[in-house]
């Protein structure tokens, strides 16, 4: 198909386009949606037991309502989840009658193992013989419930014409006759499923809704109205649904927070010495947090390149599923050190480094007759809020020290109170005032430093991309040319956390290996 | 007045796909619109600043640059004139060849001398076909300027200069009395801000053609060059860390990254932003805005020329804000 043929079909489809909500009635499902979301209204869920019984029950209750396999499909695991659950809830007395309630309903579901929607589902492929299906499968941030790594290849198998939909890149394969969404899409990454309704990919979306499902059209953000177009413009207006919070849908919202603190953990407030960041979770299990107001770059889906600027650098709020990030792995500070060193023997600068930590010494030794906790107390009666982990870090050599000059000050004050500066208030103020200058230079290089050594490494990637020829994977790993200590990491985006969390820096850019962790299973 | 009636052009444009001749799709036809319209416009103290919101990025923009082809080869005055190239500054390179075409040079501006009371430009013959001439001076006088083609791009080469021609026949074809210098004349009619490679690849299969000529590859038809090259164009392109040194009369940011470099406007040029619909975002959603806050709505709606139905999926905004 020419890429004229398929823009036009893109306006047509934009032109024709309808959303199809098929409401699927199913007394059973209905009743397990009931039971699940009065179970899940009884659970503490500060309560670390209990946040386990929440998610087994997401997980059953999802499995449930995204699958496309017959309920009785072994790889499906419906009985085994529902196991954990009881598990999980034992000793919680409460909720003993509604785990009844939902253990029979669920052998009910299993022993009749019709699932309508795969029933829509093969009557719709039969009809729409020879076209292009697309199904939207990536339906929660990890790995979808109820999508079993058997389903993948059963529906390839049974389904010629059908594409599973897993990212953005996926949908923009092509143009599709219909899109199918297998459930309400609560727990869909937001940009994934508003290209999906608004992009014109397809002029037909179904959507599957069990009794109980409730899917709301997403609304996209459109150009102001202006004076000069107006009456000109054919707006294409959709039947959109007010939104509301319903009761039912409690669980999966609460599902969209608990998975990320599950992966990532991160503060949602801001605290002294906590850098805003986003969470970017990636196709080979791994994860790393990206500085909210900061700059990654990413590779072209078809890796092109005609300059070494066409190595976008994309804010991180831009990033989205299914790009190609360009990371550093490993220890850098070695070169950044390294380059720091030359840039301060340019500038002129002598000792820089001793002069901005040598406070640290210092603080060492106040750690070795007082905790953390101690100092931070003593801290917090001078009016300073500070994490026991924050004085640790400052100890250590991985952070440089306070961010922001009260609290710096406030430190070397109480370091001069407590003996380990030996000099008068007055030389006290002086030298906190000198060490604070200092520091404030160091940063400066070391975001110098930092900047050359990107400059340094994107010329060499670009060069590494000019050469290769085979197709990048979701994770490829490059060892540069002229300096073996270097490697750079292309990773595909496989979901984003929208909502910053606050963490330490040392955090930042730093992956996490994410295997083996429950809620990704 | 749908979109191509709005351009009063003298024949239909076709798309050429494959084997199949078919008219020019509504959506292309739009944007060939907008990039003559958003061309068209030029105001002494105000500028145009135009967003379109689209469905897919896809070819938008190579079709707004043949708008802006078309209203670029309309507006066309012959400016290249003795005083313009007499104000040139000294050590300018410049490219020169007789009216018949048999000799061409390339040389230097070594500045104006004064001959009998006529005023003569002194060039230095940097490159001739006849060795013997390198390095000589080259005098002429306002009275015998137009025995010349002088401009300060390379013409085209040989295979290039058909395809020139080819571009000319097909404007000729598009427009009632199209001056036929329009095309060889130094200048671009807009630059285009966009990620290259892929710009290049989406382009190379689409042909266009009008009656019965023969169909020409749209990358043709554009006349495109990088910015920066010495290369004849009539319009320049670039990625959005690029070179944007030059002057025309509208830049075209083809998506959010070009759109984020470049959204301080510092051009004084007119502005025509091309995003999709999943990169139409809060932040230039709020750049809007404050646009929308400072515009110059008495002239916004003056503007003429616009078709009564723009097709589905073509959403725009426009706003006419003082040059700063």
């Amino acid at each position: 198909m020419s890429t004229l043929f398929s823009v036009s079909q893109m306006f047509e489809n934009v032109r024709l386009s309808r959303i199809n909500r098929h409401e699927i009635e199913n007394k059973t499902i209905a009743h397990i949606m009931r039971d699940s979301s009065r179970l899940f209204s009884i659970l503490d869920r500060s309560d670390p037991s209990q946040i386990e019984i929440s998610r087994c029950l997401w997980l059953l209750r999802s499995s449930i309502v995204f699958t496309l396999l017959p309920f009785d499909d072994v790889s499906l695991g419906l009985k085994k989840i529902m196991g954990k659950l009881i598990l999980s809830s034992c000793g919680l007395q409460e909720a003993e009658l509604l785990l009844g309630s939902l253990q029979k309903e669920l052998d009910e579901l299993v022993t009749n193992s019709v699932n309508m929607k795969r029933e829509w589902l093969l009557r719709t492929i039969t009809e729409e013989k020879d076209t292009r299906v697309g199904v939207l499968c990536a339906l929660a941030a990890g790995k979808s419930p109820g999508w079993p790594s058997e389903i993948y290849l059963e529906i390839n198998r049974l389904f010629n014409g059908i594409k599973l939909i897993s990212s953005g890149r996926d949908l923009r394969s092509g143009v599709f006759k219909r899109i199918i969404l297998p459930c309400s899409c609560r727990n869909v990454y937001p940009a994934l499923l508003l290209e999906v309704i608004h992009s014109g990919r397809s002029s037909i979306i179904d959507v599957l809704l069990y009794s109980g499902e409730k899917f709301d059209t997403p609304k996209r953000l459109v150009l102001p109205e202006c004076s000069i177009f107006r009456g000109k413009l054919q707006n294409q207006i959709r039947q959109h649904e007010v939104h509301k919070v319903r009761e039912e849908n409690a669980v999966d919202a609460w599902m969209n927070e608990a998975f990320w603190q599950g992966v990532h953990g991160g503060h949602r407030h801001a605290e002294a010495n906590l850098v805003s960041a986003n969470y970017v979770l990636f196709y080979n299990g791994t994860g790393t947090f990206l500085p909210a107001n900061g700059r990654v770059p990413i590779l072209p889906e078809n890796v092109m390149l005609s300059d070494v600027s066409d190595l976008r650098l994309v804010s991180v709020e831009d990033v989205s599923e299914g790009d190609l990030v360009v990371i550093r792995a490993g220890d850098s500070s070695f070169l950044l050190d390294e380059a720091s060193d030359q840039i301060m023997k340019s500038s002129g600068y002598k000792n820089l480094v001793n002069e901005a930590t040598d406070w640290k010494n210092s603080l060492e030794a106040l750690l070795l007759t007082y905790s953390c906790e101690a100092v931070s107390e003593a801290l917090q009666q001078r009016s300073i809020s500070i994490s026991p982990a924050s004085i640790s870090q400052w100890a250590g050599p991985d952070v440089l020290g306070p961010g922001s000059e009260r609290v710096f000050k406030e430190l070397i004050r109480l370091l001069g109170d407590k003996g380990k500066l030996q000099m008068d208030s007055y030389s006290l103020e002086e030298y906190a005032d000198n060490r604070w200058i200092s520091l404030q230079e160091l940063r400066s290089v070391r975001q110098r430093a930092g900047n050359m050594i990107r400059q340094e490494l994107l010329k060499k990637l670009f060069i590494w991309l000019g050469r290769e020829t085979s197709p990048l994977g979701d994770c490829t790993s490059i060892h540069l040319e002229g300096d073996s200590s270097v490697e750079m990491l292309i990773l595909r985006v496989a979901s984003k956390d929208q909502n910053p969390a606050f963490v330490p820096t040392y955090r930042l850019c730093r992956l996490d290996d994410l295997r083996g962790n429950k809620w990704l299973e | 007045m749908n979109c191509l009636q709005s351009l009063n052009l003298k024949s239909d444009i076709l798309v050429v796909d494959g084997s199949q001749t078919s008219p020019l799709p509504q959506w292309s036809a739009a944007l060939i619109w907008l990039g003559a319209w958003c061309r068209k416009h030029q105001f002494m103290d105000k500028r145009l600043i135009t967003f379109a919101v689209l469905p897919t990025r896809e070819l938008a923009a190579a079709f707004a640059c043949v708008g802006s082809l078309i209203a670029g080869a309309e507006l066309f005055e012959e400016t290249f004139s003795w005083n313009r190239f007499s104000c040139l500054p000294r050590g300018s390179k410049v490219f020169w060849k007789t009216q018949d075409g048999r000799k061409h040079y390339r040389g230097n501006i070594i500045g104006i001398e004064i001959y009998g009371g006529s005023e003569f430009i002194v060039l230095k013959v940097l490159k001739a076909q006849r060795r013997a001439e390198v390095g000589s001076t080259f005098k002429v006088s306002k009275k015998y300027f137009d025995d010349y083609r002088f401009s300060e791009e390379q013409p085209p080469n040989t295979a290039k200069k058909g395809s020139f021609h080819n571009v000319s026949r097909f404007m000729s074809g598009l427009l009632e009395n199209i001056n036929s210098k329009w095309i060889w004349t130094d200048g671009s009619e807009g630059i285009l801000i966009t990620s290259m490679a892929n710009f290049d690849k989406t382009i190379s299969d689409v042909f266009l053609k009008i009656n019965e000529q023969q169909a020409l590859p749209l990358r043709d038809i554009l006349c495109i060059e990088i910015n920066g090259g010495p290369e004849h164009a009539k319009l320049r392109k670039t990625h959005p860390r690029g070179d944007l040194s030059g002057n025309f009369p509208l830049v075209i940011l083809d998506g959010p990254d070009a759109f984020h470099i470049h959204e301080h406007f510092e051009k004084a040029s007119n502005v025509l932003v091309i995003l999709d619909r999943s990169e139409y975002q809060e932040g230039i959603h709020g750049t809007i805005l404050q646009l929308k806050s400072v515009a110059d709505t008495i002239i916004s709606n003056k503007l003429e020329d616009i078709p009564d139905n723009l097709p589905p999926g073509i959403e725009l905004a426009a706003y006419v804000i003082n040059r700063s």
